[in-house]
C-alpha cells in the first residue's frame, strides 16, 4: 500500500509517495511511517513540470539545498559543493535574487541526453519555500525518519579550497565580504606547522652524547620498518601487491577542483561503508588511487600495520570491479584513525609538506644514529670557507643509511648561499609539487649552518620526542 | 527521563540545547560570528521600531533572561562586535551566541510576512530596474538600517569604511534580509548557527 504525504508552501510543494513499513501495520488509523521512497515529487510555482525522483534524487536535493542555504547565510562558498556534475542536483547563484536549480533525470548520464536536465530560476521566496518544505519534510518523524538534517560547519580547507580553485564565489556582499576573506587567510597562517621551541638547539649536546651508545639500537627497528612498502605482510589478502601496482602505474590526475570533488566522494563513501569502527584500534594509513568516476582502482598500505588490518577496513569491498586499465588515477592519503574517523588528504599535498610526510622516522633512537652521519657527511664537505654572514638553514631528508635525499632551504639567506654548502653537493633540493612519495622511510633534520665558519647545528625537525 | 542526563546542567536553559558546540577550539565565538550576529539584530531592529526593547522581552518570554538579563548586558553582548564604537574586548561565549541567535530567529519568525513582502518587493524593483524608493516600506527599512548602522559602527574600521555609502548599506541590508528570511524556516535557528562557524572549524 503505497502512502502519500505532501508539504505544501505558497511557492512550492513536495510531495513523497513510499511504502510503510509493514511492521507496523495494524495499529488502525494510526499516521503510518514512510519508510520508502517510491517518488519525490517537487513543484514550483511558474514551472509546470515537476522535478521529481526516486531517493537518490530527494537526498540529493535534501544536501543541495542545504548546502547552497548555508553559504547563501555565511557568504562563503565551500569545496565540498555538489558542482561535480555526478550529484542530480545543483544550486548556483545568478545575481542577488535569482538562484538557479539544475535537477537532472536519474540514469540520464547513460544516455547522456541534454534535455533530461531541468533548469528552474527560483527567487529568494521560491527558494525559502522550497528549503522551508524539506525541513518540514526532515522534521516529519513519520516520513522517512532515516532522513534528518545533516549541518555542519564548513571546515577551514574546505572554504579555503573554494577560494583557490576559484569557483563561482557567492559574492559575500555583507560588510564583512573583506572581514571574511581576511579572517579565512589569518586562520590559515597557523597551518604552516610551528615547531616546538624548546627542542631547536639541543643538538651540541645530544649528538655527542647519543654518538656513542647508539651504534648498537639502531639496527633492530630496521627491519621492521623497511619491508612497508614494498612487500606486503602475509596476511592480507593476496592481491594487494597488484592493487599496489595499479597505483604506480598509472598517470596521475593533478587538477586542484577534481581533486577535491573527489576527495569528497571518497571521504563520504569510506564514511558510509566503514561499518565496524571499533575493530580498529590504530591509525591505518593507505595511498588509495580513485579514477575520474570515483570509484576506488587499487591501495597501497603505507606501513605493516596497516597492511596487516586492511580487512578491517572498507577499501577492498569498495574497490571497483573493473580490470586495471591505464586511466588517470588521482592518488590520495587515506587515514583510518583509531578513534574512529576517516581522514582523506590529496597525496601530492601531504608529500608536498614534509613535515606530514609518510612514512617518516619519528623514532628518538634511529633519529639519534642517523643524526651523526648527517653531521659528518656536511662537516667533511665543505668546499672552501662560508662568506655568508647570516645564518642558513635547511630541512633535510635522510634515508635510513644516512644518505642525504633532499633538501630545501628554509630561509632567503639559505637559498641564496646554498651553493657554498656541502649540501649542494650531496643533494638535491626538494624539487616544487614533486617530493615523489619515497619507498624507504625517511628522516627529517634540521640543519642551521652559522656564520663565520659554518657551525653546523642539526636537530630533528620536530625536536626530539621525549 | 531528562532529569538523569549529566548534559543538563542546572541554570542552563533547555532551548540552548537545539543548538549544538561546534568544534572550535577554545569555546567563544569567532570574530565573524561576532559581526553577523548583531548585524542581524540589528537588522531586525531596523524592521520593528522598539526592537532593542522586544529583544528583552523576547528573551524573557524564551526563559533565557540569565543570559541576556537586562538592557546593559545585551549592549554588552553586542557589543563583542569589533566593527563597533564601542567595542567590548571581551569574547562571546558559545552560550551567550546561542541565546542571542535563538532570541533573533525567534523575532525573525514573527516578522515572517514582513520579511517576504520586503523580499518580493526588492525582487520586482530589480526587474523593472527601479530604485528601492519606489517601495514605501522598503525604503524605510533600508533608512533606518543606515541611520542604526551608521551611529553603532566605527568607520575607523575598515570594514565599516569600505562599507558606508548608501549604496553599500543597501545591499548589506537587502543581504541580511534574505538571512532573516531563512532563519525563520523549521530548521532556521540551526542553518544559521551553523553557518556562523563556517570556515573556522579544523
Amino acid at each position: 500500500m503505497t502512502i502519500q504525504r505532501l508539504y505544501s508552501l505558497p511557492n512550492c510543494t513536495l510531495l513523497i509517495e513510499g511504502l510503510g513499513d509493514t511492521i507496523t501495520f495494524g495499529q488502525g488509523d494510526a499516521r503510518l511511517p514512510i519508510t520508502m521512497v517510491i517518488n519525490a515529487e517537487c513543484r514550483l510555482t511558474g514551472y509546470e513540470k515537476p522535478i521529481s525522483g526516486g531517493r537518490e534524487f530527494l537526498e540529493s536535493l535534501v544536501a543541495a539545498v542545504s548546502q547552497y542555504v548555508q553559504t547563501l547565510l555565511s557568504g562563503l562558498s565551500m569545496a565540498r559543493s555538489p558542482q561535480d556534475g555526478k550529484q542530480l542536483v545543483q544550486l548556483e547563484r545568478i545575481n542577488e535574487t535569482t538562484h538557479r536549480l539544475n535537477a537532472r533525470a536519474q540514469g540520464a548520464e547513460a544516455t547522456g541526453a541534454t534535455s533530461a536536465i531541468t533548469q528552474v530560476d527560483l527567487n529568494t521566496v521560491q527558494l525559502f519555500d522550497l528549503v522551508e518544505a524539506i525541513d518540514q519534510l526532515l522534521a516529519d518523524p513519520q516520513t522517512l525518519p532515516d532522513l534528518t538534517l545533516n549541518l555542519k560547519p564548513a571546515s577551514r580547507r574546505e572554504i579555503v579550497k573554494a577560494r583557490q580553485v576559484g569557483r563561482e564565489l557567492v559574492p559575500a556582499a555583507i560588510g564583512v565580504s573583506g572581514l571574511a576573506a581576511a579572517a579565512v587567510l589569518l586562520s590559515l597562517l597557523p597551518v604552516p606547522k610551528v615547531e616546538p621551541p624548546q627542542d631547536l638547539y639541543p643538538v651540541r649536546g645530544q649528538t655527542t652524547a647519543g654518538n656513542s651508545p647508539s651504534p648498537t639500537a639502531p639496527p633492530s627497528p630496521k627491519p621492521t620498518a623497511s619491508p612497508a612498502a614494498t612487500s606486503p605482510s602475509p596476511t592480507p589478502s593476496p592481491d594487494t601487491k597488484q592493487l599496489a601496482d595499479t597505483l604506480t602505474n598509472a598517470s596521475e590526475i593533478t587538477n586542484a577542483a577534481e581533486l577535491a570533488t573527489l576527495s569528497q566522494q571518497l571521504q563520504q563513501k569510506l564514511d558510509q561503508t566503514w561499518t565496524n569502527r571499533a575493530a580498529i584500534t590504530q591509525d591505518l594509513s593507505y595511498q588509495v588511487g580513485v579514477r575520474k568516476d570515483g570509484a576506488i582502482a587499487g591501495y597501497k598500505p603505507i606501513n605493516p600495520v596497516s597492511a596487516e588490518n586492511a580487512s578491517q577496513t572498507p577499501l577492498l569491498s569498495l574497490l571497483s570491479q573493473q580490470a586495471a586499465t591505464s586511466e588517470p588515477l588521482a592518488l590520495f592519503k587515506v587515514v583510518f584513525t583509531g578513534s574512529g574517523n576517516v581522514a582523506v588528504a590529496p597525496w601530492q599535498q601531504v608529500m608536498t609538506s614534509p613535515v606530514s610526510g609518510i612514512s617518516e622516522i619519528t623514532d628518538t633512537q634511529q633519529l639519534e644514529a642517523i643524526l651523526p652521519k648527517l653531521t659528518s657527511q656536511i662537516n667533511q664537505n665543505w668546499a672552501k670557507d662560508p662568506t655568508f654572514a647570516e645564518e642558513l638553514i635547511y630541512k633535510v631528508r635522510v634515508k635510513q643509511d644516512g644518505t642525504i635525499l633532499d633538501f630545501n632551504p628554509e630561509n632567503e639567506a639559505a637559498a641564496r648561499h646554498v651553493q657554498e654548502t656541502p649540501l649542494n653537493k650531496l643533494a638535491k633540493p626538494i624539487a616544487d609539487g614533486n617530493t615523489a612519495p619515497t619507498q624507504e622511510p625517511v628522516a627529517l633534520f634540521k640543519v642551521v649552518m652559522r656564520p663565520p665558519n659554518g657551525a653546523l647545528e642539526v636537530s630533528p625537525w620536530r625536536g626530539w620526542q621525549n | 527521563m531528562q532529569l538523569n542526563s549529566p548534559s543538563i546542567q542546572s541554570g542552563t536553559p533547555v532551548i540552548l540545547g537545539s543548538l549544538p558546540d561546534p568544534a572550535i577550539s577554545d569555546q567563544t565565538c569567532p570574530r565573524r560570528a561576532t559581526i553577523e550576529i548583531d548585524l542581524m539584530l540589528l537588522a531586525i531592529e531596523a524592521l520593528e521600531l522598539e526592537g532593542s526593547e522586544v529583544i528583552l522581552q523576547t528573551a524573557k518570554y524564551l526563559e533565557l533572561d540569565e543570559i541576556i538579563k537586562d538592557r546593559v548586558t545585551l549592549w554588552r553582548l553586542r557589543n563583542t562586535n569589533p566593527l563597533r564604537r564601542q567595542n567590548q574586548r571581551r569574547p562571546l561565549s558559545l552560550t551567550e551566541a546561542k541565546a542571542l541567535v535563538i532570541v533573533g530567529c525567534y523575532m525573525a519568525r514573527r516578522l515572517t510576512v514582513l520579511i517576504r513582502q520586503l523580499l518580493l518587493a526588492y525582487q520586482q524593483l530589480q526587474e523593472q530596474q527601479l530604485s528601492m524608493d519606489h517601495h514605501f516600506r522598503l525604503n524605510e527599512y533600508l533608512e533606518r538600517f543606515r541611520a542604526h548602522f551608521r551611529s553603532r559602527m566605527n568607520p575607523r574600521r575598515a570594514a565599516v569604511a569600505e562599507n558606508y555609502s548608501d549604496e553599500k548599506l543597501n545591499q548589506l541590508a537587502l543581504n541580511l534580509l534574505t538571512e532573516l528570511l531563512f532563519c525563520t524556516g523549521t530548521h532556521g535557528i540551526q542553518r544559521f548557527w551553523f553557518s556562523l562557524f563556517d570556515g573556522e572549524v579544523a
